[in-house]
């Protein structure tokens, strides 16, 4: 993991608009003037929804935000400045919190016997036959896949006996920052899911009102998976905890290669497929120069003592070095 | 009055007639729910900025002459009302109101859920207030035109109700 080391001392104020980041923001801005004592920071911590508009008004630097841009914030970006925002990942989403971009665990009944399967396979359980998917805003028709690639039965995934024959039940979330992850990750861009699936919002959140969101919680959904013998969800294992009969699944990126299962550890080194990541987006355009107080204080967060603040911080992973060096060399392009 | 009834009437008789929504501080300049008269709310210099869909380069050019000649017909009943455009689209509209440097925002469509959600992260417990002003277009493309439902020319239907329509496009549904 590299040292900070200025290249430059820089001069100016940095807005940044969007998530928090749970205070990693705040302890990255009070590290980072420690070596460009003639920053100052000028912040609006709206959340990840709003992250990208602040960019798009031309009003902000920098948008922290703890998930992916979505579809209309690609294209409000696009809009404003004629092309992509662009990411840097800055850290790794949290194993087991929930709200801190928890990695993504495939659920069973643990009277299922599954234990593994690939991306290819999620992507047959939960998605349906399409003619192309979104990337970013861009339709492109390498997302498509036929309705013989859909996997309706355990017996497609190779149970055997009374399972053989028997509809697989899918639970999931409906839309949020999670599910558009899920779809970005195993479904190609594609919103087309299982006719069948079960959508829920997460517990707790303002998207589940007591009164009105009967059964909806990503609890409930979490329980009923546990009564559902031939059902399976996505979701995290810190909403799982104290939920009995639910069985994670391993899973491998392609087939061939090992299978995953979700722990601390193959989240915090990135090898657990549904691993999420936190990232900050900017206006930048590869091959043109970055303004180098942006860049001191993005090479700052990519550096040790930058991830150090994500392991205090103890919720966000800090990134592996592959990690730190691949963003790295992205920024020096 | 009588201005304004012209530039109503102009309105109604142009050939493009999108059907818009304008969110947020329209109640600033005298325009409210249910309100078919004008009345001048305000008095004293005023720079109204606008943002959203009227972007020439967008291939809309003509909603661009139409908020061109709402403005004037607005100045010309109240010369201390002056607009500023920034017209990039729909998609970077919304975030021009909440985010600060827009009030009011003109667009050809609806706010997503995520932009609704955007604007009240920032702006608590608020929603944004959308007004209809226009019809869209019964033909121009890219023009807010009505669905239409296509079929091969070869198939008999010639009608279909909305409950046949949510029918052929049900999945199972936990969540509505």
């Amino acid at each position: 993991m590299p040292d900070y080391v200025p290249a430059h001392q820089v001069t100016g104020v940095i807005r940044n608009y969007g998530s928090a980041l749970v205070g990693v923001v705040k302890s990255w801005e009070d590290e980072f003037v420690k070596f460009q004592p003639r920053i100052t920071f000028n912040d609006k911590f709206a959340g990840s929804d709003a992250a990208v508009s602040g960019l798009a008004t031309k009003e902000f630097d920098l948008a922290p935000n703890g998930r992916e841009a979505q579809f209309i914030e690609y294209l409000s970006f696009f809009e404003a400045y004629g092309v992509e925002p662009f990411e840097v990942t800055v850290g790794t989403g949290a194993y087991d919190v929930p709200g801190r971009t928890w990695a993504e665990v495939i659920f069973v009944n643990k009277d299922n016997p599954l234990t593994h399967l690939t991306m290819k396979q999620l992507d047959g359980i939960f998605g349906e036959a399409r003619t192309g998917a979104v990337d970013h805003f861009l339709m492109k028709s390498d997302g498509a896949r036929s309705a013989k690639d859909d996997i309706r039965t355990w017996g497609q995934l190779g149970l055997k006996g009374e399972w053989a024959n028997k509809p697989i039940q899918t639970y999931g979330y409906a839309v949020t920052g999670m599910s558009i992850f899920f779809q970005q990750r195993v479904m190609h861009g594609s919103d087309k899911w299982n006719p069948n699936y079960k959508e829920y919002a997460e517990t707790d959140t303002k998207m589940v009102d007591p009164k009105i969101s009967h059964g909806l919680g990503s609890r409930d959904m979490l329980i009923d998976i546990s009564h559902d013998k031939y059902g399976i969800g996505w979701g995290g294992v810190g909403q799982a905890k104290g939920i009995p009969n639910l069985k994670m699944i391993a899973l491998a990126q392609h087939e061939g290669d090992p299978y995953i299962m979700p722990s601390l550890e193959s989240v915090r080194d990135r090898t657990y497929p549904l691993t999420r990541s936190i990232f900050i987006y900017l206006n930048h355009v590869p091959g043109h120069e970055l303004d180098p107080k942006l860049k001191e204080f993005l090479f700052f967060v990519l550096s040790k003592q930058g991830q150090e603040v994500l392991r205090k911080q103890g919720e966000y992973l800090p990134l592996t070095p592959e990690v730190v060096l691949q963003q790295r060399a992205r920024l020096e392009q | 009055m009588t201005k304004m009834k012209n530039a109503q009437a102009r309105l109604r008789q142009s050939s493009f007639a999108c059907w818009m929504v304008v969110v947020s501080l329209a109640a600033d300049i005298g325009i409210g729910q249910g309100q078919s008269q004008y009345e001048l709310a305000r008095t004293g210099p005023v720079v109204l900025r606008i943002w959203g869909q009227a972007n020439e380069t967008t291939g809309n050019g003509t909603l661009l002459q139409m908020l061109t000649r709402l403005e004037a017909a607005y100045s010309g009943l109240n010369p201390a009302v002056h607009f500023a455009n920034e017209l990039h689209g729909n998609d970077s509209a919304l975030g021009g109101l909440y985010v600060g440097p827009a009030d009011l925002v003109f667009m050809t469509r609806e706010p997503s859920y995520i932009e609704l959600d955007e604007y009240q992260q920032m702006i608590q417990g608020q929603t944004p207030l959308q007004i209809a002003v226009m019809r869209g277009s019964p033909s121009a493309r890219g023009s807010t035109s009505p669905l239409v439902f296509v079929l091969n020319r070869g198939d008999p239907a010639t009608s279909i109700t909305l409950p046949q329509l949510k029918s052929l496009a049900r999945k199972e549904v936990s969540s509505l």
